[in-house]
């Protein structure tokens, strides 16, 4: 430590008006301040360490582990970040699961999985022969009597020929005849019951009789054979837009 | 520069824990109002200082266990003193961008608030000049003039070198002077 004579000279060789200034110091304190000082803070010691050192929150260590993984989530979660830039209030709810299941719920899953069930294996029968060729009748006897709807209101031959490749083309009905495999028992089945699902199916019940007396798909009806019933042709007509 | 013979006593006797407390006490009582001096200038009120002090002295207590002994006690309390000066203006100067304009809570407002204040006197004079100097320098001013600190000292204090320590406290001594014949 310099004494005040060397601070005095170093000074009066920088500024004689400093070096001029006599040391005095303008601050006072109480005479009393300094001798209690000691005990005050060696109290403010043993009152931070006694805050700081040894007690902690009741469960603090308990949820540390789940409020510090709740932070990081909270940081590194992209939705939730998301969500505070759209609505901070829905953000600010806690995520909680609402719902509840019985306890151990979780338990019996493994119990389950060990007897699960096998699917229910429903047979779908095939089609029976009769029917096969109730449908193919009706469809092939429409598709003539709307060919001579065509015929008779175009009354030119050009267009019968176009009316009739457009629908035949379309629809191919011998092919699809001679190609489908149909289940025989459906042989089994009456005409009652046959007639009642055609009517319930809004197909002409007359059509489909004629046609049920074909035994052979290369001796299909000619196309008057379905003229018995004006209906047939009207309806035909009316579901496929082709009247006027 | 090894530490004084009594220094040394008193370090031992604060690593016993039987011992710990009363050791501590004999270096406040060693220290106590040196430092308060130093800390009372830099900040000015003795509220002020009054605070410093004892947290400055908190820190001595939690740091004095792992106290290097190749360094000085007194320059090791001076430091966290001045330390705890500079961040104390730090904060003030911040708050009071907040709450109160400059002229209300500078410094030098509080050197006329005091009940002794008499702003004929030089002393009184030289104690506004030191308050305008940056808070850095006004630590290496009060150091070297109030203090008497070799600059050696002072280097290990403010962790700055001995050249630029002289730098410091010379252009302080001439913006002092300036302001002296000036006001």
């Amino acid at each position: 430590m310099n004494n005040r004579e060397d601070i005095s000279t170093e000074i009066n060789g920088i500024s004689k008006t400093l070096g001029s200034i006599p040391f005095i110091n303008v601050f006072t304190v109480d005479a009393d301040y300094l001798p209690s000082l000691v005990q005050v803070i060696i109290a403010k010691i043993y009152e931070e360490n006694s805050l700081n050192n040894f007690s902690v929150p009741d469960g603090y260590f308990e949820s540390l582990a789940g409020n510090i993984l709740t932070k990081i989530h909270a940081l590194e979660n992209d939705v939730n970040i998301e969500l505070k830039g759209i609505s901070s209030l829905i953000a600010g709810i806690e995520k909680k699961e609402t719902y509840t299941v019985s306890e151990g719920y979780f338990n019996n899953i493994t119990f389950l999985n060990n007897k699960r069930k096998s699917a229910k294996v429903v047979t779908i029968n095939k089609p029976r022969l009769f029917f096969k060729y109730a449908a193919a009748a009706v469809i092939t006897g429409l598709l003539g009597l709307s060919i001579v709807n065509i015929v008779d209101k175009s009354n030119t031959k050009n267009s019968v020929k176009t009316s009739l490749e457009t629908i035949t083309g379309t629809m191919q009905p011998n092919t699809v005849l001679k190609n489908a495999s149909f289940d025989e028992a459906l042989q089994n089945v009456s005409d009652n019951e046959i007639e009642q699902y055609l009517q319930k199916s809004g197909h002409d019940v007359n059509a489909a009789l004629v046609a049920s007396s074909t035994d052979d798909v290369e001796k299909l009806p000619e196309v008057t054979d379905y003229l018995l019933d004006e209906n047939v042709l009207e309806n035909y007509l009316k579901e496929n837009n082709l009247k006027n | 520069m090894g530490l004084p013979q009594d220094d040394i006593e008193l370090l031992l006797q604060f690593k016993d824990p039987a011992t710990k407390e009363r050791a501590f006490t004999a270096i406040l009582k060693k220290y106590q109002e040196k430092l308060y001096w130093h800390i009372r200038r830099m900040v000015v009120e003795h509220e002020d200082a009054n605070d410093v002090l004892q947290n400055m002295f908190v820190k001595a207590w939690k740091g004095l266990e792992n106290f290097r002994e190749d360094s000085q006690l007194y320059t090791w309390l001076y430091r966290i003193a001045t330390n705890e000066s500079l961040t104390f203006l730090e904060k003030q100067k911040k708050r009071s961008t907040f709450s109160m304009s400059d002229e209300e809570s500078g410094l030098s407002n509080k050197i006329k608030a005091d009940t002794n204040f008499d702003g004929n006197k030089l002393e009184w004079k030289l104690q506004l000049a030191v308050q305008k100097l940056p808070e850095k320098q006004k630590a290496v001013f009060n150091l070297r003039y109030f203090e008497e600190m070799p600059y050696a000292q002072i280097s290990t204090v403010l962790e700055t070198s001995e050249g630029a320590l002289k730098a410091s406290y010379h252009h302080a001594v001439k913006k002092i002077e300036h302001y002296i014949l000036n006001n």
